[in-house]
């Protein structure tokens, strides 16, 4: 078991996700990063889609009551077990009676704390992520509180290998595919989109990234479009100008103009992306985003390849 | 005319519209037939209609030129089969506290309070899709008379049982969440608790 002493901002237990509930209005849900998932659960010898706890922004404390693996991914936020500073990607062995603390970043914003066994909390349609705004899954559907104490399953494996794994690097440059409603605005306004980076609002969460730029009035509109299927990657544009990236606790529809659909592959990006980062957005064509999922699953296939070989070992 | 779009590789739209602006609501039954098709497959994640379009969400993305052709060939032919539906009465307290912005839509509509909570109050709705919030249902059916744009400035916090209207649309708020629509009453009327064999009543 492993107590929580504190959980900074905002820690939640999630998983890859909440699938097939979309048309009864309920959000995916789920970490903001699965890759960083499931490459932690690989390295932990769990299932990929394990619980594991989302740390935001840092100030974050847990003691482990058990002698457990575990290991960081994401950004490390400066963590320390035992006030000794430890890697993200890396598994590590903690004892009974450790403390794990988690500063912060300047850098960075996103953690994600993954056990040997994973979290045990019950499968809430279907998935142990939480939903904030529905206060369902996870922990009686709340983020974590001060004397949280939360349970883990038995690990698959008795031992866990000393091994760690290369996580693709975060960037702020952001591929996107053409949505539906770019057709609204002529090719001048495309340009004017993609030229400068925008800026991350403060007021960003886990249902999207706020964006903003000096010239924002330059993207007001009145066009109004019903309402239709909305997704994490989505780009809404809002009247106000201000675009609006979609990620995992997003509502399932949505009214405004949807101007494009960031690509899978660098979705991630948004997990690290904290307050007045830039953000540069290029238009790409569906043959570069399925290019770019093919390099992820490479990824996971060679880190799959020196997990299997490390157990030979 | 139904058109088709790749938002992702595998995300396929179908959409009476093709992106133009317009706040239009075509028949739903045709999304909801195409939807109904879908679920027998196990090649979906997800299948989200709404009234006008329907998303597709594939586990594969090899099989997404397969129901592009296949959905586009033949959903003139699909059907819509229509289950038992069930009548749900929604007790409304309207106005005051509970319908905070009945007065400014009098206004705005130009009709009194009271035909207001008469035109709401006397019309059968179907909940043609969800979305928004789990268990938000979009409700049509709702008169012409009582038709109107979405608030200009959405409010930060519809209270848990806000009926509203908005656009041609009416509907319950499952849940307290920001919000756009005019909210003119109350129910107390529980739509989403997770113990139901089903989410969801409607």
């Amino acid at each position: 078991m492993i107590e929580v002493i504190n959980p900074g901002p905002l820690s939640t237990v999630q998983d890859l996700g909440r699938f097939g509930h979309r048309q009864q209005g309920i959000p995916q849900s789920g970490v903001l990063d699965p890759l960083a998932l499931i490459i932690g659960n690989r390295l932990l010898g769990n299932e990929d889609d394990a619980a594991a706890i989302e740390i935001t922004a840092g100030n974050a404390v847990f003691r482990f009551m058990e002698d457990c693996s575990f290991v960081l991914m994401g950004s490390s936020l400066n963590a320390t077990l035992n006030d000794m500073p430890i890697h993200s990607g890396w598994c590590m062995q903690a004892k009974q009676g450790n403390v794990l603390r988690l500063k912060g970043s300047q850098h960075a914003l996103r953690s994600y704390l993954c056990f040997a066994g994973g979290i045990d909390v019950p499968l809430v349609l279907n998935s142990r992520s939480t939903d904030i705004q529905g206060q369902f899954g996870g922990l009686s559907g709340k983020p974590l509180q001060s004397g949280t104490v939360i349970s883990l399953f038995k690990p698959h494996q008795t031992q866990v290998s000393a091994q760690g794994a290369l996580q693709p690097p975060y960037f702020n440059h952001i591929r996107v595919l053409p949505g539906p409603h770019l057709a609204c605005f002529d090719e001048h306004w495309k340009l004017r989109f993609t030229e400068k980076p925008w800026s991350v609002q403060l007021s960003s969460n886990r249902m999207g990234t706020r964006l903003i730029r000096d010239d924002v009035e330059f993207f007001n509109h009145n066009i109004r479009i019903p309402s239709q299927a909305v997704h994490p990657g989505v780009i809404q544009l809002p009247p106000s100008g201000e675009a609006m990236v979609l990620l995992a606790d997003c509502q399932t529809t949505g009214g405004y103009p949807i101007i494009g659909q960031v690509i899978e592959a660098d979705l991630r990006h948004f997990t690290q992306l904290g307050a007045s980062e830039p953000v540069y957005f290029e238009f790409v064509d569906i043959n570069t985003a399925t290019k770019a999922h093919e390099t992820t699953l490479f990824h996971l296939n060679r880190i799959n390849i020196a997990i299997e070989n490390n157990k030979k070992k | 005319m139904l058109n088709c779009y790749v938002l992702s590789p595998s995300i396929l739209v179908f959409d009476a519209i093709a992106g133009k602006p317009s706040t239009e609501l075509v028949d739903p039954l045709t999304f909801l037939a195409i939807q109904q098709h879908c679920t027998l497959s196990e090649d979906f994640i997800d299948i989200v209609p709404t009234a006008n379009s329907i998303t597709l969400y594939l586990r594969d993305l090899k099989r997404r030129e397969f129901w592009q052709n296949y959905i586009l060939e033949h959903y003139l032919k699909f059907e819509y089969q229509r289950a038992n539906a069930t009548v749900h009465h929604v007790p409304t307290r309207y106005g005051g506290a509970y319908g905070v912005d009945l007065t400014a839509l009098s206004a705005l509509l130009n009709l009194s309070v009271d035909e207001i909570i008469t035109q709401h109050s006397s019309f059968e709705y179907i909940v043609s899709f969800m979305g928004f919030l789990p268990g938000f249902g979009y409700l049509t059916g709702l008169p012409p008379a009582l038709h109107v744009p979405r608030k200009a400035v959405p409010s930060t916090k519809v209270p848990r049982g806000s009926v509203a209207i908005a656009e041609a649309l009416s509907a319950i708020y499952p849940s307290a969440s920001p919000g756009g629509w005019h909210v003119i009453g109350q129910t107390d009327l529980k739509l989403f608790e997770l113990h139901f064999t089903s989410p969801m009543p409607v």
